[in-house]
């Protein structure tokens, strides 16, 4: 490697490097100041939410969410399917779905 | 290994013919065996940590005559027991404002207790190292020269996960692949990649063994979990805009390259980053047109992720209509979770809470499609893409024989968890343990130490030749356009005509 070479890599380097420390360290920090950023954040962070979940998994507070569903479809059997289906489920299981859902339908 | 990964320029590369040395000599079937074992792996730790009780407690918490509060507890508690010998692998980095350090170690302000994840990362790359150490080993790389060289690209990948914690990024939903490949490209294209880091640049075998422990996570039996409803929000709609978006690719912008054509409208209708990979890896897609859909999807991702609740506040659209909407159209999971929040915000406590699960569920329900958009996608890919158009009809074996084999462990692992989590008793629990407290992590680290890959292979010019004429991001905002009229129209037609109770007992807390 020439010396030249050399020189022109350490600047990119530098540069690169610096570059990633002025947004990582100075904007992005200042951006986060920002009432309605700050207020977005605090909101994230409140409700345990990661907006940078890539899949379901990575949800906090899924469990949750799964929990809601399984009691509704239990309580409720025929609430989420077809009136004919979800007699049968009904039918099928031991708890009884209260009168005003079967008087709805 | 017969290749230079720098040689390659897709995500699948081309199978030599067949031979039963394939099974230990191709990283596709090495993307299998690691991640049937880790998965396996993950299996006997879990049951080795049940308590002695186990199958009275799962009775208990199947048995609908006891209260459902209290059923929900002792469930959390069984998941707790059996994911305590993963501890030691959960490298949940913190978020941080403006001094990186936090991310690793520091004092938790909410807890006020120390933490220091190092241990953890430790932990899931020496895991890493063993595993695709040995594979590598096996694939005749020498392992002095593969160890060394992979210790520094997880380093690389820590300061990619260390990027995507900071507060401003994480909380827009940002997420690590595009660190991964930022700092790749920022080494590419300043000392350039180092030739000793070479047998460690290997996307195609991280991102295949990703898949195959993400297979796990795509249970089958969870869409079921919003009735009729979910399934037409979710499994209805998603496959015609995908469908409907390509062939607009295809036929109206015309689209040179089918994969990016394929992989911009898989990840724009499915679910964003993730589907981008699956999808990618299936129909051999470049790198590059890879890095391009997901780049484009996550910056209209925050768009939406601002817009959407505002836009349905304003305009009066019922907030459970609007989450399922938000649940069918935003890419990427977490910025659905973040949109549904600031949905709920506007709304009384129990409805608020309720939009933000009838969001989430609709989006789970429609992370599940990958495993069978990715097993499609290749099918068709090995079936009529692949062929040229003057050869005869390609044979069951002919698409065997080119079905990438990666695939095929992605669908096994997603089939076996979908039996254990809906059939077996307790399974649930298992599977949950093994999957949320174990393989996600792997599979996080190894997803993001691929895209480093990426970007160590990446000649930026090249990336932006992708993005030339602009057609992928016309392609990218019109299906969009078409996804968002057509999840509209079904989740107004199935919430609000065909199952209206449905809105009613979520709004009242049920």
């Amino acid at each position: 490697m020439t010396l030249q070479s050399y020189i022109h890599r350490s600047l990119r380097v530098v540069t690169a490097v610096g570059l990633l420390s002025l947004i990582w360290l100075v904007v992005l920090p200042w951006i986060g100041e920002r009432s309605v950023v700050r207020e977005h954040i605090r909101m994230m962070e409140q409700g345990n939410i990661d907006p940078s979940a890539m899949y379901y998994t990575e949800l906090a507070g899924l469990e949750e969410t799964e929990a809601t569903f399984r009691e509704l479809a239990e309580e409720h059997p025929a609430l989420l399917w077809p009136r004919s289906l979800g007699q049968s489920l009904e039918a099928g299981i031991s708890v009884q779905p209260d009168e005003s859902e079967r008087e709805g339908r | 290994m017969s290749e230079s990964p720098i040689e390659s320029e897709t995500i699948q590369t081309p199978l030599p013919p067949a031979q039963l040395s394939d099974l230990w000599k191709l990283e596709d079937w090495w993307a299998v065996w690691l991640g049937g074992v880790l998965l396996i792996l993950g299996c006997a730790l879990a049951w080795s940590a049940r308590p002695a009780d186990f199958a009275d407690r799962v009775t208990a918490v199947k048995d609908t005559s006891i209260d459902s509060g209290k059923r929900e507890g002792e469930r959390k508690a069984l998941i707790g027991e059996l994911s305590k010998p993963f501890k030691r692998w959960e490298p949940k980095l913190k978020s941080w404002t403006s001094n990186p350090r936090e991310a690793l170690v520091g004092i938790d302000t909410k807890t006020n207790s120390a933490y220091d994840v190092w241990p953890s990362i430790g932990m899931v790359f020496l895991t890493l190292l063993v595993v695709f150490g040995f594979a590598a080993w096996v694939m005749e790389e020498r392992y002095i020269f593969f160890a060394p060289a992979f210790g520094v690209v997880f380093l690389l990948a820590i300061a990619a996960q260390v990027l995507a914690t900071q507060e401003v990024i994480k909380n827009y939903g940002l997420e690590y692949p595009l660190w991964g490949l930022l700092i790749g490209l920022c080494v590419t294209h300043t000392i350039g990649t180092p030739k000793f880091l070479l047998p460690a640049v290997r996307t195609e075998f991280y991102i295949k063994t990703g898949l195959v422990l993400l297979g796990a996570e795509v249970l089958l039996n969870q869409l079921l979990e919003l009735g009729l409803p979910g399934i037409c929000i979710s499994w209805i709609v998603t496959p015609i805009v995908l469908i409907g978006t390509y062939l607009f690719g295809q036929y109206v912008l015309k689209i040179e390259s089918k994969t990016l054509n394929m992989v911009v409208a898989a990840d724009m209708s499915v679910c964003g980053v993730s589907a981008a990979i699956a999808t990618a890896a299936a129909c051999r897609a470049k790198k590059e047109e890879l890095s391009l859909a997901i780049g484009i999807s996550l910056a209209f991702t925050v768009v939406m992720m601002v817009a959407m609740p505002k836009f349905i506040e304003a305009v009066g659209i019922d907030p459970l209509v609007g989450a399922a909407w938000i649940g069918g159209t935003i890419d990427a999971t977490g910025a659905v979770a973040a949109a549904g929040e600031m949905l709920g915000r506007s709304e009384p406590d129990t409805l608020g809470k309720a939009a933000l699960k009838m969001a989430t569920t609709v989006k789970m329900i429609q992370n599940i499609l990958i495993g069978v958009i990715a097993f499609a996608v290749s099918v068709y890919w090995v079936t009529f893409v692949d062929r040229t158009p003057n050869s005869p009809r390609v044979s069951p074996w002919e698409i065997w024989y080119r079905l990438p084999k990666f695939i095929l462990g992605f669908v096994a692992a997603s089939i076996l968890f979908s039996w254990l989590h809906g059939s077996v008793p307790g399974g649930d629990l298992l599977a949950e343990s093994v999957t949320r407290g174990f393989t996600k992590y792997l599979r996080e680290w190894m997803f993001c130490i691929a895209f480093v890959s990426i970007g160590l292979e990446t000649n930026f010019p090249e990336l932006m030749k992708s993005l030339k004429g602009g057609k992928a991001v016309t392609l990218y905002v019109l299906g969009q356009a078409f996804s968002l009229i057509l999840s509209l129209a079904m989740c107004w037609l199935m919430l609000k005509v065909v199952f209206p109770d449905v809105i009613q007992k979520l709004s009242a807390g049920s």
